[in-house]
């Protein structure tokens, strides 16, 4: 188990640097459902920032919105220093935002390449450009040390569960992307599979990405994440370092909803909330 | 444990941490069920050559791929819906309507405006049933199945039930022989390359064995689905009106009953070549041995004298046979589903 700290390091040298991703005052209601009220949240290049909160508490509602796959009703989205609308997936991506979805969207017919490349296929003259799509599969996996596969051409049916997890990351990465969000990517993974998995999700941030975090299992989380950041019931309960607080005290927001257990309620820039 | 790959609740052993360079080399797929009909293939045509002296020259060979021109048109299209999980089952309805329609304006104003007619009504079919299928979100049996039924009764109205004769010269689409080579075979070349390109080279293709296989991740991926979904039901109804042209000319009539049932040997031709009513498999060059397959059996019965009969009992119990085994072969290999 060589998986790095929980990369204190980073965090200090990215202290004061602005949120890649800032939202501010997110509402989203789905009928008479409000899901997520007035929620803050912000995500820094360079640091895996998890998202935690209990089954149904909002978490990949806040991410479609993010992805633009299903936008915001109201709130301030602001972007690498810049408000935008983001009410595409399409959009979403040109910004540089890219999510893995919690059922990966692969397509188990098509091979590796294939689904690095689907939705976004490089051509030349109309036809697909099958070298040239090879050739960055080949430094994108390369650039994520990933050794287990035997051949980009593989068919995603023959894959591991975390292989399949690693063509979905890779596939996040490939586009030069400055914002990775990943809904529960170990989720469905044994022991040393999630280990590779992580590993992986703690090399995009020290490759300098945004990396969001979506995961039920606390140890992942104090594993590779610089900051918590807890929904419950569709409010951002509490966003801290995770330097400074404790798995219980974690799980005490998680399930109560009320931070007084972490002391001082702060937004995880050290301010009084 | 037969599935354990794409099981991702299966984690199994710790994954062995190869240190091998990653390579590209393509494990052929689809190579092994390809043979396998291809095997069925030879032993067809070993055993016609052998039992009749008028099956193994270039003459016979033409009538058989003549004979499966108008099939093998439907069914590039017909694979490019099939792979993406869609259907067409108005084909052989469309085909005797755009048939009718050019033979009735062709009689009132010219040839060349029954043509024109009859193909923008091919166009208009594959339109209807794409904007049924994708706008109005009726499911793609459904749609067909009905459309199929209308057409037919349109068909019935248009041509008062009679077989309309065509006057003018049109046998030349049916019967021309440029260097030798029936025009109809010519023409179906003609799509199956543009279908092999499009399946295989382009972003079309893609798109489809994408949808096919999983809708929702394609959306995902920015894929309009529908809007792919679309072309390929246009693509169909094109293909169906040129193909009742060439019904036409060949027979110099056009009759409110013909192709009745096409539909279903262009599916048995397309599933005998690999695809799954579920959607995501097969591919132009399957669908090609399926249709050679279906027409060597045709032409072959014929020649040994066999009860036109059994030609249905044939083709029926082969296709049963070849998804039996196709199912079979995926059970022992797992790895090469796709
Ligand atoms: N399309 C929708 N229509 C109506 N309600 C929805 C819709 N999507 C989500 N919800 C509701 O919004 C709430 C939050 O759901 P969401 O999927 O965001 O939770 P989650 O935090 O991701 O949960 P989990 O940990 O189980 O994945 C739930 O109560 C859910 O029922
Ligand atoms: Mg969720």
């Amino acid at each position: 188990m060589t998986v790095p700290e929980a990369a204190a390091g980073a965090a200090a040298t990215t202290e004061d640097a602005a949120p890649l991703l800032s939202l501010r005052g997110i509402n989203k209601s789905f009928g008479a459902v409000h899901v997520l009220q007035d929620v803050d949240f912000d995500a820094y290049a360079g640091q895996v920032t998890a998202l935690v909160g209990d089954n149904g508490a909002g978490k990949s509602t806040l991410i479609k919105g993010i992805a633009g796959s299903q936008p915001f009703d109201s709130g301030e989205y602001v972007f690498d220093g810049h408000a935008v609308t983001v009410t595409n997936p399409k959009h979403a991506n040109e910004l540089g935002i890219e999510v893995v979805y919690q059922d990966l969207a692969l397509c188990d017919n098509l091979d590796i390449v294939d689904n690095l490349f689907l939705g976004r296929e490089v051509t030349k003259n109309g036809i697909l450009d099958e070298a040239t799509m090879e050739r960055r599969a080949q430094e994108t996996l390369a650039g994520l040390s990933v050794r287990t596969v035997k051949s980009i051409r593989q068919v995603v049916a023959s894959l591991s569960g975390g292989q399949r997890q690693t063509v979905a990351i890779a596939r996040a990465v490939i586009w030069n992307s400055k914002l990775v969000v990943l809904d529960e990517p170990t989720a469905a993974l044994g022991v040393a599979q999630t280990e590779q998995v992580l590993r992986l999700v703690r090399q995009l941030a020290d490759n300098g990405l945004a990396v969001v975090l979506i995961s039920h299992n606390l140890n992942d989380v104090f594993q590779v994440a610089d900051r918590i950041s807890v929904l419950y019931l569709g409010r951002m309960a509490a966003q801290m370092k995770t330097k400074d607080v404790k798995s219980n005290q974690v799980v005490e927001v998680i399930t109560t909803g009320r931070s007084d257990a972490i002391g001082g309620i702060t937004n995880g820039n050290g301010e009084l909330k | 444990m037969t599935q354990l790959t794409s099981d991702p609740q299966a984690a199994g052993p710790p994954p062995v941490e190869t240190t091998a360079v990653l390579t590209a080399t393509r494990p052929g797929r689809s190579l092994p069920e390809l043979a396998g009909l291809l095997v069925v293939l030879v032993v067809l045509i070993g055993f016609f050559a052998w039992r009749s002296p008028y099956f193994f020259n270039v003459d016979n060979f033409l009538n058989i791929l003549t004979a499966i021109a108008v099939t093998g048109i439907i069914a590039m299209p017909g694979t490019m819906l099939l792979v993406s999980a869609q259907v067409d089952l108005s084909v052989g309805s469309a085909a005797a309507f755009c048939g009718v329609v050019l033979a009735v304006v062709a009689e009132s104003s010219g040839l060349a405006a029954g043509v024109l007619v009859a193909l923008l009504a091919g166009l208009a079919l594959g339109v209807a049933n794409g904007f049924l299928v994708t706008v109005v979100k009726v499911n793609a049996l459904i749609t067909t199945l009905g459309t199929l039924a209308v057409l037919r009764g349109f068909t019935q109205l248009t041509a008062d039930g009679q077989t309309v004769l065509l006057g003018i010269g049109f046998g030349w689409l049916g019967t021309a022989r440029p260097l030798g080579i029936p025009l109809p075979v010519i023409l179906l070349a003609v799509v199956v390359a543009a279908s092999f390109v499009a399946m295989r080279y382009t972003v079309f293709g893609r798109s489809l064995y994408a949808i096919g296989a999983n809708a929702a991740a394609a959306r995902l991926v920015g894929i309009r689905n529908r809007a792919v979904i679309f072309a390929a039901f246009v693509l169909s109804g094109l293909a169906a009106c040129l193909a009742g042209l060439i019904l036409t000319s060949q027979l110099s009539a056009a009759s409110p009953i013909a192709a009745s049932g096409l539909e279903l040997s262009v599916i048995t031709a397309i599933v005998l070549g690999g695809a799954s009513l579920s959607g995501g498999r097969g591919s132009v060059g399957g669908t090609i041995v399926g249709l050679v397959i279906i027409g060597v059996l045709n032409n072959g019965l014929i020649l040994l004298n066999v009860n036109t009969f059994w030609q249905d009992i044939a083709r029926g119990s082969l296709l049963i046979l070849a998804v039996s085994f196709d199912q079979l072969r995926q059970r022992l290999q797992p790895n090469t589903r796709g």
